[in-house]
């Protein structure tokens, strides 16, 4: 995952890991659109990542993606892009737990004046 | 591959709340919280190795009051008579209502154990993610991957649809595993608690179970439009 400048502490990584992993759904759900309506716009199909628009480059639009192209998608662009924001994410939740400098800023009292915290109920 | 055929497992319902109301269906109906139960098949040592993806659908028609209301998938190496969360090196996914927020849950988790060394004992911990505020008599699409090639032991990933084709992706949960277990028992449902939870029911139903074996004469998926198409869903 390459972040972009001003996402230097372990929490704004984390934060852009979430909104990254937002983002890649919205496209997944453009890719699912043109799969189950039928087509796609052309200003959806250049929001996608340039490398799935390079991999779908050979399905019409006016017409309901394959469900070959479908499953190659899936297996493919749609996996690996979700491997590479799902590994960024879960090594920015370990530093966000890990972060001393955030976890010196709990003041316990003040976080749980507001109501009881309820047990965990597993 | 093929959508597993549910009147092959085995079945352990003390308190007669489950029915497998056609060879993909389990039906949960008015469960008690630690009302014990489990639907599962043995699938032989080590069966589920690596890198799986399971596909799993889940209906809730009520939650009751606070905590589990029942797995629709879990991954074992034992055979138990109650609380499978409470095992070591088990994976789940299901329903969970957080009655501090007034919020329904589909939960993803991986009880483990973590050995505390002033005490000299081992701890059980819950290492779990979910995808919040879910209804009632909606059906929701489960796709339970683990993915082994991401950091020391792999990550579970449940993605959430809304349609049974899954092109619209709701949710991503995402579990970072504390072991990388071979599994032998596939759970298709399983309840109860060991705290007496009171009167609070629920009812559920678990369909369409995929578990990327071949066919052994299941039936076909079975489509669900909406919420009045639960079977042997009773409200409360």
């Amino acid at each position: 995952m390459v972040y972009p400048k001003g996402v230097t502490t372990p929490g704004d990584r984390l934060a852009y890991c979430y909104a990254a992993l937002q983002s890649l759904m919205a496209a997944h759900n453009v890719v699912g659109a043109w799969r189950s309506s039928g087509s796609v716009s052309l200003e959806k199909l250049s929001s996608l990542p340039k490398r799935w628009q390079t991999a779908l480059s050979e399905a019409s639009v006016k017409e309901p993606l394959s469900e070959k192209a479908w499953e190659d998608f899936l297996q493919n662009e749609y996996r690996d892009a979700e491997a590479i924001i799902i590994e960024a994410l879960c090594n920015a939740r370990e530093e966000v737990k890990m972060d001393l400098a955030i976890r010196s800023t709990v003041d316990l009292d003040e976080a749980l004046s507001e109501k009881a915290v309820g047990k965990d109920g597993d | 591959m093929a959508i597993e055929n549910l009147t092959t497992y085995t079945k352990n319902d003390p308190s007669s709340v489950v029915s497998i109301s056609a060879s993909n269906t389990i039906s949960v109906t008015n469960a008690r919280k630690d009302a014990a139960y489990q639907v599962y098949k043995d699938k032989g040592v080590g069966h589920f190795a690596g890198a799986f993806t399971h596909k799993v659908s889940l209906l809730y028609s009520s939650w009751g009051n606070y905590g589990p209301c029942g797995f629709c998938w879990a991954l074992a190496n034992v055979v138990v008579t109650k609380n499978l969360s409470y095992e070591a090196n088990v994976l789940y996914a299901g329903g969970f209502y957080w009655n501090y927020t007034n919020s329904s849950r589909i939960i993803v988790g991986e009880p483990y154990l973590t050995y505390d060394e002033e005490e000299e004992e081992w701890n059980r911990s819950t290492n779990c993610d979910w995808y919040g505020n879910i209804t009632t008599g909606v059906p929701y699409y489960l796709t339970i991957e683990r993915n082994p090639l991401i950091g020391s032991n792999g990550v579970l990933y449940g993605r959430v649809y809304s349609d049974a084709a899954r092109t619209v992706l709701l949710h991503t949960i995402i579990v970072a595993l504390h072991s990388n277990t071979d599994y032998r028992y596939i759970y298709a449902a399983e309840g109860g608690r060991w705290q007496d939870l009171g009167s609070s029911l629920y009812s559920m139903e678990a369909y369409d179970l995929d578990v990327g074996d071949p066919e052994e004469g299941a039936s076909g998926p079975v489509a669900r439009i909406g919420p009045l198409l639960g079977v042997g869903m009773v409200g409360l």
